[in-house]
């Protein structure tokens, strides 16, 4: 389900709310963003594990197993955000977590054919600048939201 | 998702053990959700272990610094006891509003790159308590499967709440030393029960009496009259200061209490190692004095001079009038009134006969005792006279002294509108700017960027990998960072690629390195690169030229590129000539090299996140660069480049930007002082760099900058007229980019350079209009270059240096920013300076607020922005995967073979002679533990280590960076 901006929609599920890991990519200090992002999943009814800037994949892979998350939300704007979000990808597989969905964002730094490229490996969704001009910034968090639960 | 779906539940057959990380995971999920008979069913068929696992609770007040002292905890257990597995359990409050809730304890958690630690956040999900309902549930989880120790962490509590203690079998209280009136401590139920208390952020006012007063009430307590302060279960810990000797003291107890080991303390407890000293705490409320004395005291020195020149007028007109008795009258009122104006009086004439001699149209002036003979004006195509500085003509003495006082001409105190008297005319302020790939690359970037220019002044942008003090390696989330963004330095041969073919130490050359975490490091990978290339200048010149190897250089040379500086590619200087001879070439290198390096630590903390020491170990190090610039005369060089820059890309205004600046400015005064420097030694090594956005207050950002610093420093330190003048680098604001309508991204930058440049920024870099999405192009970085090239060659309007004075809105702009500035000074002073507002993130929490405003007003159109949320167009190209197939930007991406070559370097530089590179890490972190110059160590280091391997050496004796949230 995804609500208009502005309106209030929780979402939640069987284990209850949903789990969402939020960081920013490794060796990549750009929290701004993330920490924006981070507010607005929270008050839409989610637990929020955040993990800050400069997460390895490992890192943020770790959590998400032990934490039991329904889904990891990630920034890049260092560049060499294909090989970071498939390697993310690839670990959780690894590790027996198919279930956990990748969504990410990086501004102007991820390019259409690039998006298309990490959609085609299995990340759920990479928002771009179109999306959050279209979308709203409470249309991408439902839209997250939705697609995590 | 369901995570409790019949497939996922079907993984847990059999017994699980810490090891099995989701099977863990899932459990701890049923402990949450499942009901009674379900999660005990579960736990029957997971069950690895029956052993008795002690369960240490861990509460206390909120904001006492309970996470940073878990994971100093975390990290003592893991060097004393490895191997052993921990569980740790951490309860946040869930909001009642919307169910959500900020799980957070993790950010600040080093220790969890070691999977020994195993950690799980939990909601208190409508407990109505600290503690979630379900942790007793979770705690069953963690013993079955066998951890060793099991910690429970709470959300922040009040005085009368012991929860912790129904699900623990020992307690931990965490408190600081606010907690109001001593009685207070009475009502506290933790200091009864708690098997230790812990006063942490000891290091704060009032501290030594709270501990006492502690200690005071659970002797009460718990009847303890006869024991030994030290045998009490009271610690007092710094959990913010790498190896504190409380936070050693506190896990021997903890440790004894669970039969864990653990090391011996080295420090003393609460031995606080201050960067500030305490009696200095109050600097930027004494510099906001300052200035504002120094405003007010000329207003009255100005109203002085108006009265006594009134008078001479009355004087006069009474003298014309024959009123001779009111003539003497009026000179004998001011007669006694001269005194006082004198010297005022004296300033005025100087100023009048400098806009006489700038009339004439030839000026000659002396920097460093060099004469410098200027033309003071130009010629127009209509054959117009333009002065280069234009100075006012006032008749009235007081507005003249406001004006001399406030602003005076270029080049004179205080420097408010540029700290030199006219601009260079052969040197142009811009600074070429490269960084991708391998070192290789950005070198031929650097000599095509160079080609047919007098001045080589050249910036170098670092890939993220080398900015977080990483070696490159083939794990995929390094990989695809190697090269990317900029350029990759893991070695001191590196450097010396990537600076070769430029003389380091000709007086015309200057380098710039964006570099802050790991800048001792580079720094000394830089220096030692120039030392190498005057080694092999001297062979050549005796005869004795040293042959290239030939990894020397991948690839052809470009053009202009003569081999300089890569015949020591591979090889050390100082094993190729005598001792003797290395010395007085090294110290004649270091005392001509010219440049920047960026190594602002306080900025990174506070925005730009690239921090990888702890902080007080990143601060000792700039002050060991800084002496050693001072030890080693080093002269040309800026040993930091204090950033705006960063402050304000992360979403500040720019009255913030400035303000938080010169704050971290002033701290490194501050700090370089209590280190015994002398001010005059080290503030012509201090250089800032601002952003310059669109906003109207950037039209004065470096007079303002300028004119405290100035006061400041004479007036409050009584620093000489060098370590007066402040000086900045403006790159324009990469935030104010954007990638719907790229072109039009060079018409901002224009309007942002045409600011710097009327303000005299000393040096300019304009940003490509494709840096929204991507490295730059050649294509587009020299229409970034024909930007300045423009704004200085072809505008009339900056024929004149000093546009911006006698501007009546300029006049009440820089009025307006500078109090606003003081305020800002006065704000952080009362939350006890940088440093301690850092500590309760207050710098950060007004970036991200304002950052917020900005995209709020963006978002609702308030703030337009042309292209985006405005006029937009309609045919424009959408940036997402719908137009994958359209793309067609030129993008800058470091190749899988430049790679391979960068890893290949490292990898022969980490393996070449290890014996001699342990050696030296090991020197080096001998050095720091005893306190030692650890640059002039890190000099002798890098010629046999990495970047990677030096950045980890220094990790096990100065600590991490803690991340905030």
């Amino acid at each position: 389900m995804a609500g208009e901006a502005g309106e209030e929609v929780v979402f939640s599920t069987s284990a209850g709310p949903v789990r969402v890991i939020t960081a920013a990519s490794l060796f990549d200090g750009h929290d701004a963003a993330i920490n924006v992002m981070r507010r607005l999943i929270q008050s839409s009814g989610a637990e929020v594990i955040h993990l800050g800037h400069d997460q390895s994949a490992k890192a943020v892979v770790d959590c998400a197993i032990q934490e039991d998350a329904h889904a990891v939300a990630l920034t890049s704007y260092q560049g060499g955000h294909v090989e970071y979000f498939t390697y993310i990808r690839e670990l959780l597989d690894e590790a027996g977590c198919e279930h956990v969905r990748i969504f990410g964002g990086g501004g102007g730094t991820i390019t259409p054919p690039e998006i298309r490229t990490l959609h085609q490996s299995g990340i759920s969704k990479i928002y771009s600048p179109d999306d959050g001009r279209t979308m709203g910034l409470m249309g991408m968090i439902h839209d997250l939201m939705a697609q995590g639960q | 998702m369901d995570l409790i779906s019949k497939e996922r539940l079907a993984t847990l057959d059999g017994p699980v053990t810490p090891e099995d990380m989701a099977k863990v995971g899932l459990l701890l999920t049923l402990s949450e959700s499942a009901d009674e008979a379900t999660l005990k069913g579960y736990l029957e068929t997971c069950r690895s272990s029956n052993n008795e696992v002690p369960v240490i609770g861990f509460t206390g007040t909120g904001g006492a610094g309970k996470s940073s002292l878990l994971d100093e905890l975390m990290l003592r257990i893991q060097r004393d006891n490895p191997g052993k597995k921990v569980c740790l359990l951490c309860v946040d409050p869930t909001r009642k509003r919307t169910g959500g809730a900020l799980l957070g304890d993790r950010i600040r958690m080093n220790s969890l790159s070691n999977n020994d630690l195993y950690m799980r956040s939990l909601a208190s999900r409508g407990s109505g308590s600290e503690i979630s309902a379900n942790l007793d549930r979770a705690i069953e989880v963690a013993k079955a499967v066998g951890f060793d120790l099991i910690f429970c962490e709470t959300s922040g509590i009040g005085q009368g709440s012991d929860a912790i203690t129904t699900v623990a079998d020992h307690s931990l209280y965490v408190m600081t030393a606010e907690f109001g009136a001593h009685t207070q401590l009475e009502k506290i139920e933790m200091l009864d029960v708690a098997d230790v208390v812990v006063l942490n952020k000891y290091e704060k006012r009032g501290s030594e009496d709270a501990l006492r007063a502690i200690r005071k009430q659970v002797r009460r307590n718990r009847n303890l009259f006869e024991i030994a302060d030290e045998e009490l279960p009271v610690v007092a810990t710094i959990a913010s200061q790498f190896a504190d000797g409380g936070v050693d003291r506190l896990w021997q107890k903890v440790a004894a209490l669970v039969g864990f080991e653990a090391t011996k303390p080295m420090d003393e407890m609460g031995h606080r190692k201050g960067v500030i000293p305490a009696e200095r705490i109050h600097y930027l409320s004494e510099i906001a004095a300052t200035v504002r004395d120094y405003h007010n005291a000329n207003e009255e020195i100005a109203q002085q001079l108006r009265l006594c020149q009134h008078l001479e007028t009355a004087a006069n007109h009474a003298q014309e009038r024959g009123a001779k008795n009111v003539a003497d009258d009026l000179h004998a009122q001011i007669d006694e009134m001269l005194e006082s104006v004198n010297e005022a009086r004296e300033g005025l004439a100087a100023f009048r006969d400098l806009a006489e001699e700038y009339a004439t149209g030839e000026y000659t002036y002396h920097v460093r005792g060099k004469a410098f003979k200027v033309q003071t004006t130009t010629e127009s195509l209509a054959h117009s006279a333009i002065p280069r500085v234009a100075l006012p003509t006032f008749a009235d003495d007081g507005e003249l002294h406001l004006f001399v006082t406030k602003e005076n001409a270029p080049g004179h105190f205080p420097y408010t509108a540029g700290v030199f008297p006219f601009k260079r005319t052969d040197e142009l302020s811009a600074r070429m700017f490269a960084g991708e790939g391998e070192p290789e690359r950005t070198n031929r970037r650097f000599h095509l960027l160079s080609q047919g220019q007098d001045y080589v002044r050249l910036s170098t942008a670092f890939d993220s990998v080398t900015l977080y003090g990483r070696d490159p390696a083939r794990r995929p989330d390094i990989w695809g960072k190697v090269g990317n963004s900029g350029v990759s330095i893991a070695t001191t041969d590196d450097a010396k690629r990537l600076y070769s073919g430029f003389d380091l130490c000709n007086a015309n050359t200057s380098v710039s390195m964006t570099i802050n975490g790991p800048a001792p490091i580079i720094l000394a990978f830089f220096l030692n690169a120039a030392i190498d290339q005057q080694i092999e200048a001297y062979l050549e010149e005796q005869g004795k030229p040293v042959k290239l190897l030939e990894s020397a250089y991948r690839g052809d040379l470009p053009e202009g590129h003569n081999s300089f500086g890569l015949a020591t590619v591979g090889r050390r200087g100082d094993e190729l000539v005598d001792a003797k001879t290395y010395e007085e070439i090294k110290a004649r290198t270091l005392q001509t090299v010219r440049g920047t390096v960026q190594a602002d630590i306080l900025k990174e903390d506070q925005a730009q996140n690239t921090c990888i020491f702890s902080t007080p170990f990143a601060l000792k190090l700039m002050g060991d660069v800084q002496q050693y610039y001072i030890d080693h005369g080093v002269r040309n060089h800026y040993s930091v480049s204090i950033s705006g820059y960063h402050i304000a890309e992360a979403g500040a205004n720019p009255i913030t930007q400035l303000a938080l600046t010169l704050a971290n400015g002033f701290t490194y005064v501050e700090y370089y002082r209590s280190r015994g420097m002398d001010i005059n030694k080290f503030a012509p090594n201090l250089s800032f760099f601002f952003s310059n956005g669109l906003d109207p207050e950037y039209t004065v950002i470096g007079r303002v900058a300028r004119r405290i610093w100035a006061i400041t420093m004479r007036d409050m330190y009584g620093a000489d007229e060098r370590s007066q003048k402040l000086k900045y680098h403006i790159q324009t604001s990469g935030r104010s980019l954007h990638a719907q309508e790229i072109d039009f991204n060079d018409i901002r930058t224009t309007l942002q350079a045409l600011l710097a440049i009327q303000d005299n920024a000393n040096s300019l870099h304009t940003n490509a209009y494709d840096e929204a999405i991507t490295t730059p192009t050649e294509e587009s970085v020299r229409r970034a270059l024909a930007i300045q090239l423009i704004v200085n060659k072809e505008s009339g309007w900056t024929k004149t240096e000093n546009p911006l004075q006698g501007s009546f809105i300029v006049d009440e702009l820089t009025d307006m920013v500078e109090e606003a500035v003081l305020q800002e000074f006065e704000a952080i002073s009362r939350r006890g300076g940088v440093l301690g507002a850092m500590e309760t993130m207050y710098q950060r929490g007004k970036i991200q607020d304002e950052s917020m405003y900005y995209e709020h007003l963006k978002h609702d159109g308030t703030l337009p922005i042309v292209g985006v949320n405005t006029f937009q167009n309609p045919n424009a190209q959408v940036f997402d995967e719908s137009a994958a197939d359209d793309f067609e930007m030129e993008l800058a991406r470091a190749t899988p073979e430049e790679k391979e070559a960068c890893l290949e370097r490292v990898t022969d530089r980490q393996t070449a002679d290890s014996d001699a590179t342990q050696a030296a890490l090991m020197q080096l972190q001998e050095v720091a533990r005893k306190s030692g110059n650890v640059f002039e160590e890190l000099m002798e280091t890098v010629k046999v280590a990495s970047l990677g391997q030096i950045t980890d050496a220094l990790f096990n004796v100065g600590g991490q960076y803690r991340r905030n949230m």
